[in-house]
Parts: C-alpha cells; structure tokens; sequence
C-alpha cells in the first residue's frame, strides 16, 4: 500500500455515475480535501473482515472482490466491485464492523472518506442520501440473489450465472475475453460449489462451445446459451 | 378482493415500537396515518405482484406474508416471511425498479399502505427516519452477506432444522410454548428451504423420529430446542 497524489474529485471521470454525483463543486472540493488516497497491489486486501468501520472507500480505478470464508474454509464471492464504486458503505452506516473483506484482484486506487464526513455529507444532501439508498438497495438485490441461487439453482446455472456476473461487471478486452484473469477469480468461489465440480462444467461448457478458456481468461462464446442455461 | 378496514391509528399501533417508524414525532405519526390507506386480506391473497411498479410501502398490521419469486417451472422461491411490523417492497420503491418478488399472505392480514410520496418526504423532513430506513437496509445487506457461506456449507437436513428455528424466531410460539405459531403446507416449507417436497417431508420425519419435533397436521411442535439448535449448525 503506497500513497499518492490524491486524485482531484470535481475532475473525477466516474463522477456521473458515483453517489457523488449530484454534490455541489464546494462539497467536492471538500471531499478532495478531507480524503486520502491508497494504491493497493493485486492481492492485497484494502480492509478485513473484523476491522472496525472508519471509512467508505470509493474505488477510483481497479477491479476489488469483497468475499466471505465459510467454517470449512472454502471462499465464497460475496460481490465484485469496479471503478467508480463504493465498499464498506453498510458497514460504515450501521457504525459495525465490515463484514465481508474486500481484495484487490488488479492493481487499485482507492479514495478514502472518514467515516464522519461522508455521514454528515448524506445527511446534508438529500440527492447523496437517495444515491447511497438506491446503491445499498442495489447491492442487497445482487447478493440475495446470489443466495437464492444457492439455494434454488443447480451448480451449472450458478456457473451460467456468475460468468455473466463477471462479463458484465469486467466487460471485454481485446480479444473478447471476460476482462478478469481466472487465477484472480476462482469460478467455484462464484457458483460456491466444489472445485472439481465447477472445473468439470466448464470443461463442458467449453465442450459445448459455449465458452473457451485462452489462457488464464474466459470467454464467451454463445452468451445468448449462457443465459438460456441459467433459465432452464 | 380485498376490503377496506378500518384505518388504524398509527399513533396507537402496537408493532411501531418495533419498526422503521419508531423514531417518529406525533405530528409526523398522525400525517402518516392520515397519509395511509389499509386493506384486509383473505389467506392466500396477493399484495403486490412480481414485475409491478411500487407506488408506496407496505406495512404488516396484522398477520403474515410470505415474499416469492416464481422460479423455473413455476416452482415457488420463497426469499423470506415477514411479519407484524415488517415493511414489505421497500427496495424497489427506492431503487424505483419493479417489485422483484410477490406478496402473498398467509393467513387473514391488514396491511397498511403508505403512498411513495408520504415516504419521501419523510425521508426528506426527517433524518431520524431516514437514518433509520437506511441501516435498515444495511442490515439486510449484511444479513444477505452471511446467508451466502451459511446456506452454501450446511446440508438439507441442517437448512430444514434452521428453517423451523427461523419459523420460530419469525412467528414465535403459540400458548402451549412448543407449538410454532405458523401453519405451513410440506411444499411451503420446501420453497423455503430450496429443495423438493419429498425431502422435506422425509427429513421431518427423521428430526420426528429422533423426538426432536412432533408433527400435527401443518403444525410442528419444538420438543428438544436444543437438539435442533445443534442440527441446523453442525458447522458453526
């Protein structure tokens, strides 16, 4: 973890998108001023699960899985998180601990907002309030819904799932493949099932053209199959 | 076809002590109820429909619902019960997507309605309430978070014991203190739990066996808490 310049907020490029979006030039520059700023390797973790909540960290630019360990030691992916997103928010709401740790899966810069700021900062702005709202609502959305997979869906349409889950947060490089190295996200970390399980679906998956492995990449070949298979 | 009931007094609910609402000043309490409307429902009736637009919130006056999505096959998903004092559909009125599961009820219930707008401004005119809504929501984050290594590491057996201990933290006990105080079908209890109606009904039988639970009918009485404690956590 080193520090850098910190990153000016009003010339932010994710700005549009992020629950800042509708914060006056003051409220920014402010932002700029009370925050810090952290680059994290490709593998480090940004905070651990346990760790008292003190800031919400807006991912300025990089790609950062949050994830949660079961008794018997298998990983689960909880969420994965791109530009312009922000983690620990719940934690930092419910004045609690984080609970899932979030893991830098390329090289990341991350801004730090103390926690007190960017609670008075919501509950001054109305439009910040209903953006941080609508993202948590978002995100219990996307994790009962990995639940509900779990629960209701076979190991296969968990894969469909979360290879769609990871083209969509990640997108395309060059070559069409799924913008996320496979030894950075371990798919059976994403369907919580078994390694050797997930391993032998994806052997068929690719069997079936409906994907190909390049390397350590994935891509998706037929993503129209993908999303039948995750209806069926 | 739902009835109009009486509208009930918001000021005097027994269940506010217990909901978002708590925080409220007696001002902001009467305009709510002035605000709201309340309908009575029939066992089996529908709330709000999966794929519809929210157009205010739901809160339990009286009774139970159930929250499910229709999965392949037409297959029931239930995502969780709620009770009196829950709020229901709150997600998608803020987020303003459609509702993403239905409201069906579970036995006779009243259910206060607050249109989207009477929310709003409460949210804009009262931080109390506003801050409240919004760990609300961050709990359900974290409890959702939690569910993902909880449910992927225990087996049916042990998702069915933890199914009848949620019945029983949801809904409570009836006067006899062992009779969980919700009567639900095999295939209810199986949309919950995710599997199929058989296992269900084969995995109680087994916890019936062993003197853990004793079955009348839909109602399951708790004999050994206990007991069921240590089956729906081997891994805990």
């Amino acid at each position: 973890m080193t520090k850098n310049n910190i990153p000016d907020c009003t010339k932010c490029k994710n700005m549009a998108t992020s629950v800042f979006a509708t914060c006056s030039i003051d409220e920014k520059q402010k932002i700029s001023e009370i925050k810090n700023f952290s680059s994290f390797k490709k593998g480090e973790s940004i905070f651990k699960e346990g760790e008292d909540a003190l800031a919400v960290f807006y991912l300025n630019q990089g790609k950062v899985k949050t994830l949660k360990t079961d008794k018997k030691g298998k990983v689960h992916i909880i969420s994965l998180a791109k530009d312009g997103d922000l983690l620990g928010l719940h934690a930092v709401i419910n004045t609690s601990k984080y609970n899932a740790p979030a893991v830098a899966i390329a090289d990341t810069s991350v801004c730090i907002i103390p926690k007190d700021d960017f609670l008075d900062l919501i509950k001054e702005n109305q439009n910040a309030f209903m953006k941080v709202m609508k993202l948590l609502c978002y995100d219990v959305d996307t994790v009962e819904k990995r639940v509900m997979g779990i629960k209701h869906l076979t190991v296969t349409q968990r894969l469909a799932e979360g290879l769609l889950l990871l083209q969509q947060t990640f997108g395309e490089d060059k070559e069409n493949c799924v913008n996320i190295s496979l030894h950075d996200i371990e798919l059976s970390s994403l369907t919580s099932a078994n390694k050797v399980v997930t391993r032998n679906l994806v052997k068929k998956l690719q069997d079936q053209g409906i994907i190909d492995l390049k390397k350590d990449k994935v891509k998706i070949l037929n993503t129209d199959k993908l999303k039948s298979i995750l209806r069926n | 076809m739902t009835n109009k009931a009486d509208i009930p007094d918001c000021e005097n609910c027994k269940t506010r002590s217990k909901s978002i609402f708590c925080d409220l000043k007696n001002d902001e309490l009467a305009k709510l109820s002035y605000n709201k409307g309340c309908s009575s429902y029939k066992k089996g009736q529908v709330i709000f429909y999966e794929g519809r637009r929210p157009t205010g919130l739901y809160c339990i006056n009286i009774g139970k619902v159930k929250i499910a999505k229709l999965g392949e096959e037409g297959k029931e998903q239930i995502v969780r019960l709620a009770k009196e004092g829950d709020i229901l559909g709150y997600r998608s009125l803020i987020s303003g997507d459609s509702y993403s599961a239905s409201a069906e009820t579970l036995e006779e219930t009243s259910v206060c309605f607050i249109p989207k707008d009477a929310i709003f401004d409460l949210i804009k005119d009262s931080s109390n309430f506003s801050i409240k809504f919004m760990q609300l929501v961050s709990k359900d984050l974290k409890s959702a978070e939690n569910k993902v290594t909880d449910l992927a590491q225990k087996h049916v057996r042990e998702r069915v014991a933890e199914a009848l201990l949620m019945l029983k933290e949801t809904y409570g006990m009836e006067d006899d203190e062992q009779t969980i105080a919700i009567a639900l079908t095999r295939e209810v209890l199986a949309n919950i739990v995710g599997t199929a109606t058989e296992t269900v009904i084969r995995l109680l039988s087994e916890l019936k066996q062993d003197k853990v639970i004793a079955l009348e009918g839909r109602k399951i009485k708790i004999l050994k808490l206990k007991q069921l404690i240590r089956t729906a956590s081997i891994y805990d």
